[in-house]
């Protein structure tokens, strides 16, 4: 789950259609998606003001995180769901498929589509990875209103 | 064959049920390949529920089954194929009820001709699915790609979430 309404509607659909109170479930959090720019790299060493900037830049990243995760840990606590928060760093698709190899999961389900920037993809790159790599099945969640905008940006 | 056709309920023992599924309806796509039934199997054993109502979808490609040219007179060719393909699709059937009854599981089975990945999507609708359920890949022959073109049709178009299954990573 990275924090889009995408993600959260898997979380929901996931526990009202086949959740089951032996099954454990295990949310990971990828925080490389994020709508924080950062400055270009070579203007991060000329001057302190610039490093300040970077550490206000990292400060506001990891309050966003901690956001998002205190909102992921509220769900499942009202859902009353026995199982662990993962807080994953790099690259999120090759994150997310290793901690499921890790743990060896059932099924891994996902969004259809992220935090990411692309909005004509019809699937999110990060889904998209996790369906060709992962070790187990996929359950992909789509919602009908994702599925209609999802059409109209591919068709215009 | 007749289009659209739905079966009446499939109970294990073979008998018919006529009453109308209630509850959250879970699409399975099988076109008779290996992975389709893992897909299927799959599913039954980890997330089937009492509340879930299967309807099992089979949408046999008549154009891989017609090998000679169109313009062939020969009858007894054709209908060679014809009887074939229907043997073929009869023993999916039988193969169907077996992996039902195993699972003690009710099910309706609906036949539909066309390209499969929009005949998948417009039963999906029709049934108002909660989740659509398919390999990754099926009968092609194309293996360099991980998920095959009717999965990856399913995938964007569906408007309910679906569950793919890939056999050649089986946990």
């Amino acid at each position: 789950m990275d924090g889009s309404t995408h993600s959260f509607f898997a979380f929901d659909w996931y526990m009202a259609n086949l959740h089951s109170p032996d099954i454990e479930v295990i949310v990971a959090h990828s925080s490389s998606h994020n709508t924080t720019s950062f400055p270009p790299v070579h203007t991060l060493m000329s001057s302190g003001r610039d490093c300040m900037a970077l550490s206000r830049v990292d400060q506001q990243e990891e309050a966003e995180v901690d956001r998002i995760v205190c909102q992921i840990k509220g769900r499942l606590t009202q859902a009353g769901v026995r199982g662990k928060l993962l807080r994953l760093t790099g690259d999120p698709g090759p994150a997310i498929v290793h901690a499921g190899a890790e743990h060896s999961v059932t099924c891994i389900v996902t969004g259809s589509r992220g935090l990411g920037t692309v909005k004509r993809a019809l699937i999110g790159s990060v889904s998209d990875y996790i369906l060709h790599h992962a070790h187990c099945p996929v359950m992909v969640c789509r919602n009908r209103d994702s599925a209609h905008k999802d059409r109209n940006h591919a068709y215009s | 064959m007749s289009d659209g056709q739905a079966s009446p309920l499939l109970t294990p023992d073979g008998a018919e049920d006529e009453h109308r599924p209630v509850g959250k309806v879970v699409l399975i796509a099988v076109d008779g390949s290996e992975n389709s039934f893992y897909a299927f199997r799959w599913y039954l054993q980890r997330f089937h529920q009492p509340g879930h109502t299967i309807v099992i979808l089979h949408c046999p490609e008549l154009k891989s089954v017609m090998k000679v040219p169109l313009r062939s007179t020969d009858h007894h060719c054709v209908n060679a194929m014809v009887r074939e393909h229907d043997q073929v699709v009869t023993t999916l059937v039988d193969k169907i009820k077996d992996i039902l009854k195993s699972a003690k599981v009710n099910a309706r089975l609906i036949k539909q001709s066309g390209d499969p990945g929009h005949v998948i999507v417009k039963v999906a609708n029709e049934n108002k699915a909660t989740l659509i359920v398919t390999g990754s890949r099926g009968l092609s022959s194309a293996r360099r790609t991980l998920i095959g073109s009717v999965s990856k049709y399913v995938l964007h178009h569906a408007q309910c979430p679906v569950l793919i299954c890939r056999k050649d990573v089986a946990t």
